[in-house]
C-alpha cells in the first residue's frame, strides 16, 4: 500500500473536492465539538445527544484518512519516521479518551437514556472518568490541531475564494 | 482497502474498545469511587443568559494552551535544527 505517512497530507490531494470534502468534515467536526465540550452553554439534553452524534462525523473523518491509518498500523515503527511514530500513538489515544468520554457519558446520561426508557443513576466513577476524559480530550485536541495547522492555515487562507487548491 | 471495509474495521475496534471501557466499571476503584457521595451532577448546570458563553471559555483556554504550547515547541525545534544545519555548512 502507497500510504502517505506524514502527520499532515504532504502530497497533494487527488482532486479539489476530496480536500474541500476533508476540511468542510474537519470544521463541522470542530464546531459539534465545540459545543460537546461546552454543556453550561447547550444544557444537559443538547449536551448528551451532541455527544452521540458527533461519532458520526469522527467517523467518516476516521474512514476518509483511512489510508493513513492503515499505513500507519500495517508497517513495523521502525519503517516509519519518528514524528508519524507520535500521530500514530497520539491519534489512537485521542480516538481512545473520545470513547471514554462518549461511554462515561452515556453511563451518567439524564436526558438521553431516559428519554429512550433506560434509567440510570447518578454514579461517582462515571462522573469521574467522564470529567477527566472531556479535559484530557480538549487538550489532546488543541495538540492534534497544532499538529495539522500549516494545513489549517492554508485552508483558512484559500477559503474566501472558493477553495481553489493546489 | 474499501471504505466499507474501513467502516467494519472501524465499528469493530469501537465496540471491543466500548467493552473494556465498560469493564472499567467493575475494578475495585470504580466501587471505592462510588461509595463516596456525589458531589456535582450535570443537573445544576442551568445557567441563564449570556452567562451560558461562559461554557466555551474551558474549552477554548485549554485547546489554546495545548496548541499554543505545541505550536512554540515545534518552532523552537525548528529554528534550533536549522540553526544546527547553518552551523554545519
Amino acid at each position: 500500500m502507497d500510504a502517505d505517512l506524514s502527520p499532515t497530507p504532504s502530497r497533494p490531494p487527488k482532486t479539489t473536492n476530496t480536500t474541500r470534502r476533508n476540511w468542510q468534515l474537519d470544521v463541522l467536526l470542530f464546531v459539534v465539538f465545540m459545543l460537546v465540550s461546552a454543556p453550561l452553554t447547550t444544557g444537559i439534553p443538547l449536551h448528551e445527544w451532541l455527544g452521540l452524534v458527533i461519532f458520526a462525523p469522527l467517523f467518516y473523518h476516521l474512514v476518509w484518512h483511512w489510508k493513513w491509518v492503515a499505513g500507519v498500523f500495517t508497517r513495523t515503527s521502525r519503517k516509519l519516521p519518528p514524528h508519524t511514530i507520535f500521530a500514530k500513538w497520539f491519534n489512537l489515544a485521542l480516538f481512545f479518551m473520545m470513547l471514554l468520554a462518549g461511554v462515561s457519558g452515556l453511563m451518567i446520561s439524564e436526558a438521553l437514556l431516559p428519554m429512550l426508557g433506560w434509567m440510570v443513576g447518578p454514579d461517582n466513577f462515571w462522573l469521574t472518568v467522564h470529567k477527566a476524559s472531556a479535559t484530557l480530550m480538549m487538550l489532546l485536541i488543541g495538540l492534534h490541531l497544532a499538529l495539522h495547522w500549516p494545513w489549517i492555515l492554508q485552508r483558512l487562507k484559500r477559503q474566501p475564494t472558493g477553495g481553489t487548491t493546489r | 482497502m474499501s471504505t466499507r471495509n474501513a467502516g467494519l474495521i472501524l465499528l469493530l475496534a469501537t465496540l471491543i474498545t466500548t467493552l473494556l471501557i465498560l469493564t472499567l466499571g467493575s475494578l475495585p476503584v470504580a466501587d471505592a469511587l462510588r461509595a463516596t457521595p456525589v458531589a456535582e451532577g450535570h443537573t445544576e448546570l442551568e445557567p441563564q443568559g449570556l452567562l451560558r458563553l461562559a461554557g466555551l471559555v474551558k474549552p477554548l483556554l485549554f485547546m489554546g494552551f495545548s496548541g499554543g504550547l505545541t505550536l512554540l515547541i515545534l518552532k523552537g525545534s525548528n529554528s534550533l535544527s536549522r540553526m544546527r544545519k547553518n552551523r554545519r555548512s
